[in-house]
Formats: structure tokens, C-alpha cells, sequence
């Protein structure tokens, strides 16, 4: 049966567009710009989906994004809000959360049980015997969630953009439209934010049968088409606030992150529900929600029904419900004095009976319990809260509109820091104290009245232009007027329960009294306890409720009791729209298109891309790989080390500042000469090393590992504000580019392309050089991190590539070939050289690496010498020691991060391991208890499969000079 | 030169640069006959034609068509130069970002607002792009806003896949009156 209503102005829906789609098999017709809810509603359909937790049915609460038991899938992505995505033709819907549909879900036996499924039953329930955990874990497991998770979800990119501008508001209600006009027409660049696809708010559909809403709508809709200072996003929410009105601007198809001079919040307030028996049925809705229905979508909510109010706003409702032709049978106010003036003398008018001081105690269902049937009304008393049934008597009906009040949409608010209290007027937690730039207009402030909305708006805005310096003019904030919009306590006790508090989790009003008698009496543990809040609306309509509840049990005011925290997401917001087009950068160095060329398989590194290895035919990746570690082992390699950081620090205190920075000694250090560089952060902890050059008595040309490079000079830079001395940092790590070239055949092949004198008594190991190869300006040093023999070459990165080609041609004739990152540290493990970071962590002091030899403690200052004055005096809990595996590994081989066991206990860990080509042997670095660090000591590796592999502790290097040929 | 829709994105013609920084720099650079930018973020381009950018208060960036002798200067001096004058290599990447579309793809790579309202054309920006550090300095080319980014040479390759990936599928977000 339709419940389309004729064309009227204003609607959202497009006539001359008609669709179709199905939902749980079936097929229904609908129109573009319908929601799937309203679509569904208007065929008649009302029970749309089931609850999470007892799966009764349910249909439409708020219609305003939080229908949260009406989510669907498409069989692609999941957890849809019917209630405002809009329908597509073809889509083929089912409801989540059922098994066997929504009107057959075979478990809607819970809802029977519910008794035996009390808050808290889960963390009691299941503790012991704790053998039978998994199986209870399993069960719980399937069913929990709401739509099950689409792993093949394609992954489509959300772009998330900046934009800037002088005021945000958020919110384009009447307070918002208001206040933005007023702003813009000053002279502000105004973006304004609204999650429905249509501006206006309230005045869309809340209309008591009159025009006037919809007169002054339109107004401001001309208003502001007109208006060039004001950007639009619709269908779009802001999501978070952070600081400096930072405010990411939700829409289906990304983010932008919004950094606006000022933010204006008029984002209006949810309809809270009233709490009776049953009040979750099919049919039962706030009235916010049916006038919702009637004018966005032309459709008529129910055919006849009870108005439950509790403040002027219901009445309001009922004069909609009738203007659409829904039969009002009663309206039941919970207030004992009800309702005076012209809206209840309206309603009186249509000679509907209205019951002062009564409640509906309960909702009755249908036979299929689908649906509601029929009101249960009595006396109400407000004073004591309880229903007298004694006069109860019974209305058969199809629906149930509800208004008993509001909960300000302030999660940005307080996001912002704003301190709020609780006004008695209006029932609500309105703005007392708001952050610098940010102010709050219309119902979230606490203002109702259409006029003084409008009115709080532009005052609003004249702050905003004080704020940013603009001529603004002094108005006066309004003040509430006549009755409460919102009941103190719209609770109707029922001794059977199923008065629903929180939709999303199934929350009825003894759970709460429940969490208070167990003790979770306090709103942070009570919502814990039991999950108030926690479901996929956040409580946007329990929260207020549950706060008024636990203040009733605990006999406090509503201010006492205080709200649960505000935290960003506002809304569920999607993880792809969150992880955006996810940048990635890399570097690349000036031999890259060469390594391309040449077969390299590339890693990240840091921010780099290097070659891992290079790929040759027919072999696999581990021989190509032994094949690059026996080249530099018998004739000579190169590998590109263009990655490594490197800084130039210069001027007459450039020895001093090295002195304080690094571990070591440089103040005494000879130019043409290298030294070892330690550097400690100030609790002691390694954090890089590298090798520092002296070129010059005022020059250093200093490296650091790939990964560190900007780290190093970022707190170079930072130590450099605080000591002030008399240099110059220059960073050259993109500048200069580095090749080291390793292996017996090293110097051979680089006496062919220089004049130096490269025999180890002119170009010792720690050497540095300037010269030049073939017109390149180069710098050399003489270094043994892979190889006894090794060069590191340093040059112009415009150089790189002809000096890389002109070393790899004379090279070539004596075995040359080039080795990537992989082969790099086999290599250098054979020479029992660590790497920072990759054999220490964000612990490990130099002690525990035997680094001692590194640290001139006489020095007067370093950084971490203060730490390592107390670590030293301590007693050293782990070391790390080379070692080999003690027999030829047969089925699985250690991996790094396994474990070395000692005993029964965790004595260390590897940290690296590999099959020596060199040695014919599997070495490695581990850290073990420092009884276990003796050269000859054995000890045992628990594989990830559990099996156990003897290891011995060695010496280091692995390899000799004289293995080298 | 690649366009995409309204955007383009050229890779400027082969550029000579160079680099000085430090305390005495600007003196040095004065004392050469360079005229240099009064305020600290900003840049100008000399009667013959040299860019000269200050980037922060001591540090200069210049750039040239040509191979200005002063630039064969910097590069033959030791290090340093002179008491607080040092010599920064510079092997920069250059983009020229221009188009209808180019406020869109700037706000999808960078969270400063690039418009004139806070770029002024003798302004430059110290910045992050798509996540890497850049140079930014923005003109006015027939009517419409050109942007020229400086970043180091080593993300160039990434910065101009990012920078078409981006110009490739963009589509606006916001609907405005």
C-alpha cells in the first residue's frame, strides 16, 4: 500500500525520475531523491531492519542519519543507512544482522531470552572454566557487528583536500543560514557545512501546517544562491574540531579539511525519545522524524496514530500529521499543566481528545509484532515518575509520534574545549564558557523560538567579525522564554520492561539500574559498563537520557553527573576517506633509470628506493644475491650509497660542535681522516651512527644512515639554536651522491681512474681524499663496513652517473659487478658490523653493543654522557654477540626476532641472520644475557615452529682478510 | 608539457643553480653586486636576470637561465667561503604548476592556503607537498594563478607521478552557488 502523498512544494523527491530496486528479494518502486528508508515506507514497509542485540524489528527512529537498526547491504559495501543514503535503480538490498531476513530473522528468539542476557552478562558469563573460552569466543564472535566486512571491497581513493576561509559554520538550519548571510554580507568568506542534500533544516519540514517556514526558506535559500561570499557543501558534516578551527568537512566523496578564522556551530539538536514499553516498534517514531517524512518525501507516516509530547514542539507534530492526512487520536502529554495558546487551541480545533498528565505506558504490537497496534495510555505522574494504570485504556492505532524533547548537537563544541552547563529553562546542556573564535547559535545554544534562532544567528556572526577584527555590532543574546522544549525525565516505568533507552545496543531502562547497583554509578564507568553510547549513532539519542537516569539514581542534578567525552569522528566516518590518497614518498638517486636498466629489484630504504639486489637470468633471488657477496668477496662490487645522509658542518667551531654532538673524539682529529661517529640521544639510547670526515680544520663532512638522515640533521639543527656557536650546517644528502666500491680488486680498479696514492700506508683505512676521476670532483674514503678493502666515493649528484659508469667500465675487466641492499648486509654481518636500528632498538645503550671503545667519557660534554654515567654504574641485562649456528641447519632456519631460550626462559633475541657464502655457515647478531656472552658459549633459538637450534657464541670478524681473494 | 584537463604541469628548461647561507651571507652576496629581497621569505630577480630567492633569514637561492659567473665563483671557493658565509649545492627539481584547475590539485597536496590572499607574488612558501619538503612562489600568468615548486632533485620522479596521478583524477568536491 503507498503512502505517497500528492506533489507539494518543496519536496525532495523527483517525480519525473521513477526507479526500482529490492530489498530482501523483493522488488519496490521508488523515486529519485528517495532514501531507501522512505522508499521502503512509502510501499508500505515498516519494519526495515533488526536491533543488534535482541533482534526485534525495527523501522524508523530519528530519519535523520542515526536509524542505525536500518542498515543494509548491497552485496558490495556494507552497513548503508537507509534511512538517508539514497536509492539507486537496480540496487538490491538486504537488511545486516539477520539470519533468514528481516521479517523471518531466525534470531529473534534472543529477543524471548532477553531476560537472560542482562549488561554485564558477557564479562561474567564466560570467565571460567577458561578452557571453554574459544568456544563461547566463537560464538560471541559471529554475533557481534552489525554487516559483515567485504575483504574484496575495491579500493577507491578519497581525495582530502585544504581549503581556508574567514568563518565555518556548520549547520545550515535557520540559525546557521542566518548567521552566515550575516557574515558574508559583511564582507567574510563564508564556507557552510550541512549534512542533509537540501539547506533550510527545521524550516524543510517543521511547519505546523502553516507557511511561514516555508516562505522564509525559500528567502534564504535566494538569499543565499545570491550571495558570491558563500561556498556551499551539502551532504556533508564536520566531522572533528581541532585546534585553530581546524575542521575536516565529511562529504561521500572525500575530505577537506577546512582551516577557517572563525567557526560558528549551529548545528541544531537531536529529538530524544521518550522511554515506554515497546517504544522501538515498527511504527513508533520520533515526531521530528514523521514531519521529516511528510515533507522531504511526500509520504504519510501512518494512517492513524497518537501524538506523545512533552512540550510545544509535539503539538507542532500533530498539526503536520494531521495537515498530511494521518488521523490523530489522541495527543498525551506527559506535563501534568500540558500545553496552552494557539498551537494547542489548533489542535483542540480538529476536536482531538488531548490528555494532560498521561503517558503512553506502553506500544502494543501487532500479531506479527512487526508493527505497532495499538497505545496503552494512563495517568502520568510527573513528581514521582510513575504511571497509574488503573485508568489505562487502549488505542488502537499504527503509529506513534514522539517529542519529549532535545540533546544540543554539541560534539564539536566540546571538541573545541567549550565548558558547558546545564540550563534548567530548556533541559539541556547548552555553551557556558566557548574557546576563542568558536560560538554556538540556535538549538545548540538553547535557543528555540524560530525569531530568536534567526536572531542568535547574526549575533553570532557579529562575534565572528569582532573576532577577526571586522565592525561588528553588540547584540544581546536571547533568552528562553515559556516551557521547557525538553522533559526533565520522560521515563514511564513498566514492570515488563523493553522500554528502550539506547536503540543502537538494546539498552532498556533496568539496565541502568542494574550498572548502578553494581557499582558503575559513574557515567564514564556506567557507559562502559553497558555501552551506552557506544553503538554506531554515539548516543546522539541515549546519552541524554542515560545522564538523566544515572542523576535520578544518585539523587544529583544533571550538572553534577557531568556527559561522557567528545572525541573525533563526530559521525562513523569511512577508514579509506581517512586514509585519503595516502602519500608515499621516494627518493630516488641519480643512478636510478642505471640500476633500472641493469635488472635491480628495487626495496625502500628510509624514503629511498634502492637495488635489493639485481636480477640475472636464470637465477634465483638468493643466488643472485651469494653471487654479489662472493664478488665483493673475491673480485670487487659496487653498490650505490647515494641514500646515506650526509652534512657538511663547517665554520671555526665546527670540532666543538661535533665534540657535543657525537660520542667521539673530533676536536683532535687530523683533515684527511675519518672517525667513527656514535650519537646518543640524551637518555643514553643509540640513535645513529655514521662516519665523520675532516676536510679542512673549519670543514667536517659528516654521514648518518639512510633512515636517519633528516632525523640527525633536524636535531643537529635543534642543538645548534640552543649552543649557538660560530657554523654552518649544509645538508648535501640529495646533493652529493655516493657509490662504495668494495672487495680485493678494489683499489686496482680505482688506481685505473685516479692519481692518488692508494696503497694502505698513503690511503689507510679511515683516509679521506679529494682528487678527481676523469674531471668529477670527488671525495674518497677509505672506509671497511663490507669489505677490508672498500672506497666510498662521494660526488655531485649531476656526476653521479658518468662516475658510476666510468668505474663499472674499468671494473668490469676484473670481476666489478654491482651489489644491492640484500648483499650489503650479508656482507657486512660477515664483517660483524651491526646496523643501528636494525640490531638495536629504541632501548639499547652503546654498553650492550660493546661500543665502549666509541665513548670518550673524559669528554666534558656530549649528549647522553649525564645517562651514561648512571647506566654504566648498573649491572648490563643484555648484550649483543655474533654467533653460528652450531650445526648445518637441516629443516627450519632461525629467523630474526626469534627467541634465545635459556632454560625455560626468554634470554634474548636475533637480531640478524644468514647463510655466509664466505664462511659456508649460518651467522648472526643476537642479543643474549650477558652470562651467555662468553666467545664459545652455547645457547638455544626457538624457531617460529617451536623446534630448538643450537647456536655458539664466536668472535667477530666472520671472515678474515686473507678469505678475501 | 602535460595537461590534464585544466592543469598543467611543465618541467622548466634546463635552470643553473646555486646556494649561499649563513650569518655574513647576505653581506657576501651584496658585496658581489647582488641585489637581494628585503624581507625574509621573499625573492626578486636582478637586472641580469637572476632569481634570487631568501628562504628564511641567512639562506639564499639563485637561479639562472644562464651560468652567471657568480655562480663558477661559488662553486671553486672553499668551505667555507668566508666567516659565516657557507656554499649550499643545489640540485633542485623545478615544476611550473599552472591551469584553471590548479587551486584544486594545490589543495589536495598542500595544507597552507596558496592564494594570493596569503601568497603574495614576491612571497615564497617553505612547505610540505604531497609529504616532501618544497619551495613555493606564486605569479600570475595570463589571468591565472602559476605556481613554481622547488623541491630536492632526489623526489622529483615522485613529485611529478603524484602530481599527474592527481591532475589525472581530480574532481572538485565542495558545490558552490
Amino acid at each position: 500500500m503507498s503512502t505517497r502523498l500528492p506533489q507539494q512544494a518543496g519536496e525532495w523527491i523527483d517525480r519525473e525520475q521513477p526507479l526500482r530496486f529490492s530489498f530482501e528479494g523483493r522488488e519496490y518502486a521508488a523515486f529519485e531523491g528517495d532514501t531507501i528508508t522512505s522508499a521502503l515506507w512509502a510501499n508500505g514497509e515498516k519494519a526495515l531492519g533488526r536491533s543488534f542485540k535482541y533482534h526485534r524489528p525495527r523501522g524508523i527512529l530519528s530519519f535523520a542519519n542515526h536509524d542505525i537498526n536500518v542498515m543494509v547491504t548491497d552485496g558490495v559495501d556494507t552497513n548503508i543507512r537507509g534511512d538517508v543514503v539514497k536509492v539507486r535503480d537496480g540496487m538490491q538490498l538486504h537488511a545486516v544482522n539477520t539470519s533468514g531476513g528481516v521479517k523471518k530473522d531466525r534470531n529473534r528468539y534472543l529477543d524471548a531470552i532477553s531476560a537472560l542476557l542482562p549488561v554485564g552478562f558477557y564479562y561474567k558469563a564466560f570467565h571460567t572454566p577458561r578452557q571453554l573460552f574459544p568456544f563461547w569466543e566463537n560464538i560471541v564472535r559471529k554475533a557481534a557487528g552489525l554487516g559483515i566486512v567485504n575483504f574484496s571491497f575495491p579500493r577507491i581513493t578519497k581525495p582530502k583536500l585544504h581549503r581556508f576561509c574567514n568563518l565555518l559554520v556548520v549547520g545550515a538550519g535557520p540559525a546557521g543560514m542566518a548567521a552566515a548571510l550575516a557574515a558574508a554580507e559583511a564582507g567574510l568568506q563564508v564556507f557552510l557545512v550541512d549534512e542533509n542534500s537540501e539547506l533550510g533544516g527545521s524550516l524543510g519540514y517543521d511547519h505546523a501546517a502553516g507557511s511561514e517556514s516555508r516562505m522564509l526558506l525559500a528567502d534564504y535559500l535566494h538569499r543565499i544562491s545570491n550571495q558570491p561570499n558563500i561556498t556551499v557543501f551539502r551532504e556533508a558534516y564536520a566531522g572533528a574540531y581541532y585546534t585553530d578551527h581546524l575542521v575536516p568537512v565529511v562529504q561521500s566523496s572525500g575530505i577537506t579539511k577546512v582551516r577557517a578564522g572563525s567557526v560558528i556551530v549551529a548545528s541544531g539538536a537531536f529529538e530524544q525519545p521518550p522511554v515506554f514499553r515497546n517504544n522501538d516498534l515498527p511504527g513508533v517514531m520520533l515526531g521530528s522524524a514523521a514531519q521529516r517524512l511528510i515533507r522531504r518525501y511526500a509520504i504519510r507516516p501512518f494512517e492513524q496514530g497518537v501524538v506523545l509530547t512533552a512540550n510545544t514542539y509535539g503539538y507542532r507534530v500533530a498539526l503536520d500529521l494531521i495537515a498530511a492526512g494521518v488521523k490523530i487520536l489522541a495527543v498525551v502529554d506527559l506535563r501534568a499543566g500540558g500545553e496552552s495558546g494557539n498551537l494547542h487551541d489548533q489542535v483542540a480545533a480538529h476536536g482531538i481528545a488531548i490528555h494532560r498528565g498521561s503517558c503512553v505506558y506502553e506500544a502494543k504490537p501487532a500479531a506479527d509484532k512487526l508493527s505497532v497496534a495499538a497505545a496503552v495510555i494512563c495517568a502520568y505522574d510527573e513528581q514521582t515518575n510513575s504511571a497509574d494504570t488503573r485508568n489505562a485504556f487502549e488505542i488502537p492505532c499504527d503509529g506513534i509520534a514522539m517529542s519529549a524533547g532535545w540533546a544540543g548537537a554539541s560534539g564539536l563544541l566540546y571538541q573545541a574545549g567549550t565548558k558547558m552547563r546545564y540550563d534548567d529553562s530548556v533541559q539541556q546542556f547548552i555553551p557556558d564558557n566557548l574557546p576563542e573564535g568558536v560560538f554556538a547559535a540556535g538549538k545548540v545554544n538553547g535557543v528555540f523560538d524560530l525569531q530568536a534562532r534567526i536572531d542568535d544567528g547574526v549575533r553570532a556572526a557579529h562575534l565572528a567579525l569582532r573576532h577577526l577584527g571586522k565592525p561588528a555590532q553588540d547584540i544581546r543574546a536571547p533568552v528562553h522564554t515559556g516551557s521547557s522544549p525538553s522533559h526533565p525525565y520522560p521515563f514511564v516505568p513498566h514492570a515488563k520492561g523493553k522500554n528502550f533507552v539506547d536503540f543502537d545496543e538494546d539498552l532498556s531502562l533496568k539496565d541502568f539500574s542494574n550498572a548502578a547497583q553494581e557499582g558503575f554509578n559513574n557515567i564514564e564507568l556506567m557507559k562502559r559498563f553497558t555501552t551506552v553510547g557506544m553503538g554506531p549513532s554515539q548516543g546522539k539519542h541515549s546519552n541524554m537520557n542515560a545522564i538523566r537516569i544515572l542523576a535520578k539514581i544518585r539523587g544529583l542534578p544533571v550538572d553534577k553527573v557531568g556527559t561522557t567525552t567528545s572525541r573525533p569522528f563526530f559521525h562513523p566516518t569511512p577508514i579509506g576517506h581517512l586514509a585519503g590518497r595516502s602519500f608515499h614518498p621516494h627518493r630516488q638517486t641519480a643512478m636510478h633509470t642505471w640500476h633500472k636498466n641493469t635488472g635491480a629489484v628495487f626495496t625502500a630504504v628510509g624514503a629511498w628506493l634502492r637495488p635489493a639486489y639485481y636480477q640475472t637470468a636464470g637465477r634465483s633471488k638468493a643466488e643472485n644475491i651469494q653471487q654479489e657477496v662472493l664478488a665483493v668477496r673475491h673480485h670487487a662490487g659496487l653498490i650505490d650509497s647515494s641514500t646515506l645522509g650526509k652534512i657538511e658542518i663547517c665554520g671555526p667551531d665546527a670540532a666543538v660542535f661535533l665534540e657535543r654532538f657525537y660520542t667521539g673524539s673530533f676536536a683532535s682529529q687530523p683533515a684527511g681522516h675519518s672517525r667513527y661517529a656514535l650519537l646518543l640521544d640524551e637518555s643514553g639510547v643509540i640513535v645513529d651512527d655514521g662516519v665523520v670526515a675532516r676536510l679542512s680544520p673549519e670543514l667536517f663532512y659528516a654521514t648518518t644512515s639512510t633512515a636517519n638522515a633528516a632525523a640527525v640533521f633536524r636535531e643537529m639543527q635543534r642543538w645548534q639554536q640552543i649552543w649557538q656557536l660560530d657554523i654552518g650546517l649544509v645538508n648535501v644528502t640529495g646533493a652529493y651522491a655516493a657509490m662504495n666500491l668494495a672487495g680485493p680488486q678494489a683499489q686496482a680498479i680505482l688506481s685505473k681512474l685516479c692519481p692518488l696514492d692508494l696503497c694502505d700506508t698513503g690511503f689507510p683505512v679511515g683516509a679521506v681524499r679529494e682528487t678527481q676521476i676523469q674531471g668529477m670532483a670527488v671525495r674518497i674514503i677509505r672506509v671497511a663496513f663490507v669489505a677490508n678493502l672498500a672506497y666510498e666515493i662521494h660526488t655531485s649528484a649531476s656526476d653521479a652517473q658518468p662516475l658510476w659508469q666510468a668505474i663499472t667500465a674499468a671494473g668490469s675487466p676484473l670481476g666489478l659487478r654491482p651489489f644491492g641492499t640484500e648483499a650489503q648486509r650479508l656482507l657486512r654481518l660477515e664483517m660483524g658490523h651491526l646496523i643501528v636500528g636494525h640490531d638495536t632498538d629504541g632501548l639499547t645503550n652503546p654498553y650492550e653493543i660493546g661500543a665502549e671503545w666509541a665513548i670518550k667519557m673524559e669528554k666534558d660534554f656530549f649528549i647522553g654522557k649525564r645517562s651514561l654515567q648512571i647506566i654504566q654504574k648498573k649491572a648490563l641485562k643484555k648484550r649483543l654477540v655474533p654467533f653460528m649456528l652450531a650445526n648445518p641447519v637441516s629443516s627450519e632456519m632461525p629467523q630474526e626476532c626469534n627467541l634465545v631460550i635459556a632454560g625455560n626462559e626468554i634470554a634474548g633475541r636475533i637480531t640478524s641472520i644468514a647463510v655466509s657464502p664466505s664462511c659456508s655457515q649460518t651467522i648472526g647478531l643476537a642479543f643474549v644475557a650477558p652470562e651467555l656472552g662468553t666467545p664459545g658459549t652455547h645457547f638455544r633459538i626457538r624457531t617460529d615452529s617451536g623446534a630448538m637450534v643450537e647456536a655458539v657464541v664466536m668472535t667477530i670478524p666472520f671472515i678474515s682478510a686473507k678469505e678475501e681473494s | 608539457m602535460n595537461a590534464h584537463r585544466s592543469i598543467t604541469i611543465e618541467t622548466p628548461d634546463k635552470l643553473y643553480r646555486t646556494g649561499v647561507k649563513g650569518p655574513q651571507a647576505a653581506q657576501w652576496l651584496a658585496d658581489q653586486g647582488i641585489a637581494l629581497p628585503d624581507n625574509p621569505n621573499s625573492w626578486l630577480i636582478t637586472h641580469d636576470q637572476l632569481k634570487v630567492l631568501r628562504l628564511g633569514h641567512s639562506e639564499y637561492l639563485l637561479e639562472s637561465a644562464v651560468q652567471h659567473p657568480l655562480f663558477a665563483q661559488i662553486a671553486e671557493a672553499s668551505q667555507p667561503m668566508a666567516a659565516g658565509v657557507y656554499r649550499v649545492p643545489r640540485t633542485d627539481a623545478a615544476f611550473m604548476l599552472g591551469g584553471e584547475g590548479i587551486m584544486s590539485l594545490l589543495s589536495e597536496v598542500c595544507a597552507l592556503d596558496l592564494s594570493e590572499q596569503s601568497l603574495a607574488e614576491d612571497g615564497l612558501f617553505m612547505t610540505l607537498l604531497a609529504g616532501i619538503p618544497v619551495i613555493v612562489t606564486r605569479q600570475t600568468i595570463s589571468h591565472l594563478p602559476a605556481y613554481r615548486i622547488w623541491c630536492d632533485g632526489t623526489y622529483a620522479a615522485y613529485l611529478r607521478e603524484i602530481l599527474r596521478e592527481i591532475a589525472d583524477d581530480f574532481s572538485p568536491l565542495c558545490s558552490e552557488f
